[in-house]
């Protein structure tokens, strides 16, 4: 679809708000939490914090549940039931919206589409994510950790948004970029007003540190290098990394029930963990975080890239701000890239 | 919609205690075997005790079953070593790459397994035993620890049976009883002493990681064996097989996807992730 452009007061995006809460869509939004702030389901236009620059969590799992049931299982006699646990997904998300996220965080859906969708067809993500609409508001003042600029984005970029927004002299230009952001406004068109490109604040002019070219370029001629063993000897390896960021979807496949019935799930899991390649034999392909944390940087900068186009990472900085050990991905992308 | 993770139920028709911790468990689904290639894989499970990945161990050409031999370690295949005839196995595959045979067709054979290893071996091994005349010398020199760990006792003698081909079975100096009357030597010692040569011919091996590297160099550097000619398998811990939980991969290469069968000219390009 051809982009489409809107002002809109602060006072309307509050009614659009709360009207598409009271037409029953399900709106997620960073909302204050715990002291802190997660994305999570509001029920008014108030609860909704758009002041934060970025949610503790993104919001990958309303695409990647931390827990899915792939099936459930029961026994009767000598008789295996199974429910196919795609039945319970079908049609998920359809009146859900992802309010006031950040261009990084609505760039990692794509991303991680590329992955379910190549050859086999993993139609959990695929029902989940095809239904989400996704406003996001554009940064003004990213911080330290951030790089999405240097990860083919921007504070400012619309990639992966149905709708964004963006903040000038007290009210909003929406770009709406999809027929499903057309859709979501249609029945409240009133409170928006058509407006030419023109008119829509240029986006900033924002600097890259380092071009994370050279950084695959680093890693195409360096598996083995001292730097991996050295800057990850600190790394715990508690796997928050993988956890917090949006675009890691490795995940683990378990039973879990009892003599009756139960279910098959997947869970999040984490290349941070030793038993994560741990062969039955005993062998381990990857025995120190340094290997680790290097397969981290391979998968996100090359392997990733080698395979789809992009890279597996959106430069959120959310691994470098709850790493307990202060590990930047910023700071060791630049270096990787600083030794090309 | 098709749920990628969904499996078929199989039912047990036969199962063959091979040693004290390895079975072979003969599978069909609507009364007979599945269509695969030897060398590729499925998930196989007890279900509530979780999937494993095991590689198939008949020849596809055979259409009464289908077979996977398998050594209880740990929940997974605990579960599944309770199971008894007619009981359900859930399998979901078949999944990966596969020997191609026709690489192999009109050459000499040599067929190099250790322990579980042997498995995948003996998938390809009889499937070019079933068109034995499309090959020429078959060599087939199988190696466990001890006599009491050798799986597959029953039908060497079956093997021995085809023209023009060799079984030699090998236990590990110290696992042999006064009765044995194969060879006594480690899989690559015994693997040198054998009158092989690289030209036109293929050689498929597997096992533990220590054998197939001290076999490889044999085979390279001994008997002149091109490394496109060397076939070996990866086993990186798997879970979906569908190149998605990501947790296969060696360097760019996804072992459940592009694998788990690759040429020692591959492996040599791998970085070491393995
Ligand atoms: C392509 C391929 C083909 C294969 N083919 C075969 C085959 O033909 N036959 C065969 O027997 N095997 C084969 N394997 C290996 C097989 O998949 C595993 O042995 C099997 O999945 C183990 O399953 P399990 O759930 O019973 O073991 P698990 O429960 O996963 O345990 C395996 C071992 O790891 C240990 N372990 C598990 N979790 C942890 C943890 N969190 N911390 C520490 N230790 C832990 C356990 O104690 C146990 O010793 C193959 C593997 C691959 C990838
Ligand atoms: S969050 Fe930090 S300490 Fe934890 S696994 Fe990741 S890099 Fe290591
Ligand atoms: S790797 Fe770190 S910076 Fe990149 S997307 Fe994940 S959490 Fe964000
Ligand atoms: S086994 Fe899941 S990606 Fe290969």
């Amino acid at each position: 679809m051809e982009e489409k452009y809107f002002e809109i007061s602060a006072e309307n995006l509050k009614k659009f708000v709360d009207s598409i809460i009271a037409d029953n869509f399900e709106v997620i939004a960073p909302t204050d939490k715990d002291g802190d702030t997660f994305y999570g389901k509001i029920s008014r236009f108030e609860e909704a914090n758009l002041d934060i620059l970025l949610p503790k969590m993104s919001y990958k799992e309303y695409l990647l549940p931390k827990t899915e049931t792939l099936l459930e299982y029961s026994f009767s006699g000598v008789d295996t039931e199974i429910k196919d646990g795609l039945e319970a997904v079908a049609g998920a998300n359809e009146k859900r919206v992802i309010f006031g996220g950040r261009p990084c965080d609505a760039g990692a859906g794509p991303i991680m589409e590329k992955v379910f969708n190549w050859d086999y067809k993993d139609e959990f993500f695929n029902e989940r994510f095809k239904n989400l609409t996704i406003v996001s508001i554009a940064c003004e003042k990213p911080d330290n950790y951030c790089f999405c600029t240097e990860m083919q984005l921007s504070p400012e970029s619309s990639y992966g948004s149905d709708i964004l927004l963006k903040k000038a002299e007290g009210k909003y230009f929406a770009v709406v970029t999809s027929e499903k952001g057309l859709n979501l406004i249609e029945p409240y068109i009133n409170l928006f007003k058509e407006t030419a490109k023109a008119q829509v604040p240029a986006d900033k002019d924002w600097k890259k540190l380092f071009e994370i070219e050279r950084t695959k370029s680093f890693l195409d001629k360096n598996f083995e290098h001292n730097y991996f063993q050295d800057r990850f000897l600190s790394c715990i390896g508690c796997g928050v990394c993988t956890y917090t960021c949006p675009t890691c979807h490795c995940f683990d496949i378990q039973d879990e029930g009892n003599l009756k019935e139960g279910r098959r799930i997947r869970n999040w899991d984490s290349c941070q963990f030793g038993v994560f390649t741990l062969h039955t034999s005993g062998h381990n392909p990857r025995v120190t975080q340094g290997d680790r944390y290097r397969q981290r940087l391979m998968h996100k900068f090359k392997i990733y890239s080698e395979k789809f186009d992009k890279y597996l990472c959106v430069g959120c900085g959310r691994c470098s701000r709850n790493c307990p050990e202060d590990i930047d991905i910023k700071e060791v992308a630049k270096d990787l890239a600083d030794m090309a | 919609m098709e749920n990628i993770y969904l499996p078929k139920l199989a039912e047990i028709k036969e199962i063959i205690q091979e040693t004290a911790d390895t079975k072979t468990i003969r599978l069909t689904i609507d009364g007979g075997s599945i269509d695969f290639l030897p060398g590729q894989f499925g998930e196989f499970s007890f279900i509530g005790e979780g999937e494993s990945t095991f590689g198939f161990s008949s020849s596809p050409l055979r259409k009464e079953y289908f077979e996977f031999s398998f050594r209880s370690s740990g929940r997974a295949t605990t579960g599944i070593n309770s199971l008894n005839q007619g009981d359900k196995i859930a399998f979901r595959g078949p999944y990966g790459n596969y020997f191609d045979t026709s690489k192999m067709k009109g050459k000499d054979l040599v067929f190099v397994g250790g322990g579980i290893g042997m498995a995948p071996v003996k998938s390809i091994m009889e499937y070019c035993l079933d068109e034995r005349d499309d090959y020429g010398k078959i060599t087939i020199l199988y190696g466990a620890r001890s006599v009491g760990d050798l799986l597959y006792k029953g039908i060497f003698d079956e093997w021995k049976k085809y023209k023009n081909t060799e079984v030699i079975i090998t236990v590990d100096p110290g696992g042999e009883t006064p009765d044995w009357t194969g060879k006594v030597g480690f899989v690559p010692t015994i693997l040198e002493q054998l009158p092989l040569k690289g030209e036109n011919s293929v050689a498929i091996v597997c096992g533990p990681p220590i054998m197939i590297k001290f076999a490889l160099k044999s085979l390279e550097e001994k008997m002149g064996f091109d490394k496109s000619d060397i076939i070996t398998t990866l086993e990186n811990r798997m879970k979906c097989g569908l190149g998605k939980c990501g947790r296969c991969n060696v360097g760019s290469v996804y072992v459940c996807k592009d694998g788990p069968v690759f040429t020692a000219k591959e492996l040599e390009s791998l970085p070491n992730d393995f």
